[in-house]
């Protein structure tokens, strides 16, 4: 019954995606983030809504006429397809299994495809708000859950992540809340409907108690940096200040004492077992990037046991932050965005992937002060922040093909080519 | 209950989305009227 009405509800969304395009986005990327297979167990949690919506947008791409399509042609886009084709032909040649490596680089191609479009469609300033009301709805509906769930259990409930997403883990939950915190905080003042500015206002809030009820400590230094983020680019300093001592006082009597000894554990990382981990895996990440430069081992190669021991033999060549390594038998994911890419793309890889970022990055902030747009600056100044979140805690998390990424550096695109209008007329 | 809440976000989005596409059909229009401005001069 219940997948039955949820196919109802659905269908307006393919309707909407075959009239106008760019509600196919907005429809696809709140599927991405509420995850409606999550909540199905019928026949309907088999059904590929995001293939079935991206199709429904391309078809309406190819038959509508729309004045405001344009080119996705640009520096930083071409960027992206060159780090896809790079790891594609990494994957020709992978160490691991070619189904894992391809099963990565699909979802990789799928968020590039993404981006393209994005870059083609939202060319106005409502086309993009829309876009991120329906991607903040989206991902606002685990956040409110996970988050009441954390409240309600007064601490003790652990934040283990979303299944059938990107943010399987409580680290990747962590992150992927920390990159939408500033685009809340963005769309509060623009949106005109009351409810929703107070439902964006709640979850704001709550998206910092999932950082927390993640026990992620990667998260936890995320926090800290959006905190600090948002605290230098607000106008009322004192009233951000009375409301973050008010937050953390709740938040440290809400959160059990497991809480205060797991982040405490920052502080003695270089004797922690899953720290130890993370270096051994990015010791291994350098020494296959050292053996294949230009190409790398394969997406996911390094989490098969074979590839991870062929490495394993040569750790000792580096003692970096500590010369402590894990036993050689337990393949550990690289748990860091650079590391990953290493290990998977080469040094021609990451010098892509770093090359996106640092463009990005320029972008955002030549944006944030030469707009000629108040809500591009203000929006530019939110991807810039979720940006440096990106960079700083994805270094110990393995995210680098997170669809949210490539979609937000698609709409800085977008913003850069609005400014150029603009500042034409 | 997280089904109900579950259905009721997707509501709210079909919603906006509508409400995206209304305000699109405007500036759409708009393009088209710049457009053939454009044709003319």
């Amino acid at each position: 019954m219940k997948d039955i009405l949820f196919l109802f509800m659905f269908s307006p969304f393919f309707i909407l995606a075959i009239r106008n395009p760019f509600l196919g986005l907005c429809g696809w990327v709140w599927t991405i983030m509420a995850i409606p297979k999550n909540m199905l167990w019928g026949f309907a949690a088999d059904i590929r809504f995001t293939y079935f919506l991206a199709i429904a947008t391309i078809i309406g791409m190819i038959i509508g006429r729309d004045p405001l399509r344009k080119v996705p042609w640009n520096s930083l886009f071409i960027l992206m397809l060159l780090l896809l084709i790079q790891t594609a032909l990494s994957n020709v040649f992978t160490l691991g299994t070619g189904e894992a490596s391809w099963a990565v680089w699909s979802d990789f191609f799928k968020a590039i495809l993404f981006s393209g479009l994005i870059i083609m469609l939202l060319t106005t300033k409502n086309r993009i708000e829309t876009f991120l009301i329906a991607l903040l709805l989206g991902i606002g509906f685990n956040i409110l859950f996970e988050g009441l769930k954390f409240l309600v259990t007064g601490g003790s409930y652990k934040i283990i992540g979303i299944h059938n997403s990107m943010m399987t883990d409580n680290n990747l939950f962590a992150l992927a809340v920390l990159m939408v915190i500033p685009l809340y905080l963005y769309m509060i003042p623009q949106v005109k409907h009351k409810f929703l500015k107070l439902g964006f206002t709640g979850l704001a809030g709550l998206s910092a108690v999932c950082v927390i009820g993640s026990f992620s400590r990667g998260g936890f230094i995320g926090l800290v940096i959006v905190s600090w983020q948002v605290f230098l680019k607000v106008k009322r300093k004192l009233v951000f200040i009375i409301f973050a001592v008010c937050f953390s006082s709740v938040a440290i009597y809400v959160a059990s004492d497991r809480w205060s000894e797991r982040i405490q554990t920052i502080e003695n990382v270089k004797e922690d077992s899953s720290f130890l981990g993370r270096v051994t895996a990015w010791k291994l990440a350098t020494l296959a990037a050292m053996d294949n430069p230009l190409l790398g081992t394969g997406q996911d190669s390094m989490q098969h046991e074979h590839v991870w021991q062929l490495y394993y033999f040569d750790i000792n060549q580096f003692d970096f932050i500590t010369p402590k390594n894990t036993p050689s038998d337990k393949p550990k994911a690289a748990h860091s965005i650079y590391f990953q890419v290493l290990g998977d793309a080469g040094f021609l890889g990451l010098i892509l992937f770093l090359l996106i970022l640092f463009n990005a990055f320029l972008l955002s902030r030549s944006l944030v002060k030469r707009a000629n747009k108040e809500w591009i600056k203000h929006l530019a100044k939110a991807i810039n922040t979720t940006l440096i979140v990106f960079m700083l805690s994805g270094g110990l998390l393995s995210m680098a093909y997170y669809d949210l990424l490539y979609a937000l550096i698609a709409i800085l695109i977008s913003l850069k080519q609005l400014n150029i209008e603009k500042a034409g007329k | 209950m997280s089904s109900i809440v579950f259905l009721i976000s997707m509501g709210f989005v079909i919603y906006f989305l509508i409400q995206g596409d209304r305000q699109d059909r405007i500036d759409r229009e708009k393009k088209l009227e710049e457009l053939k401005k454009d044709k003319k001069k």
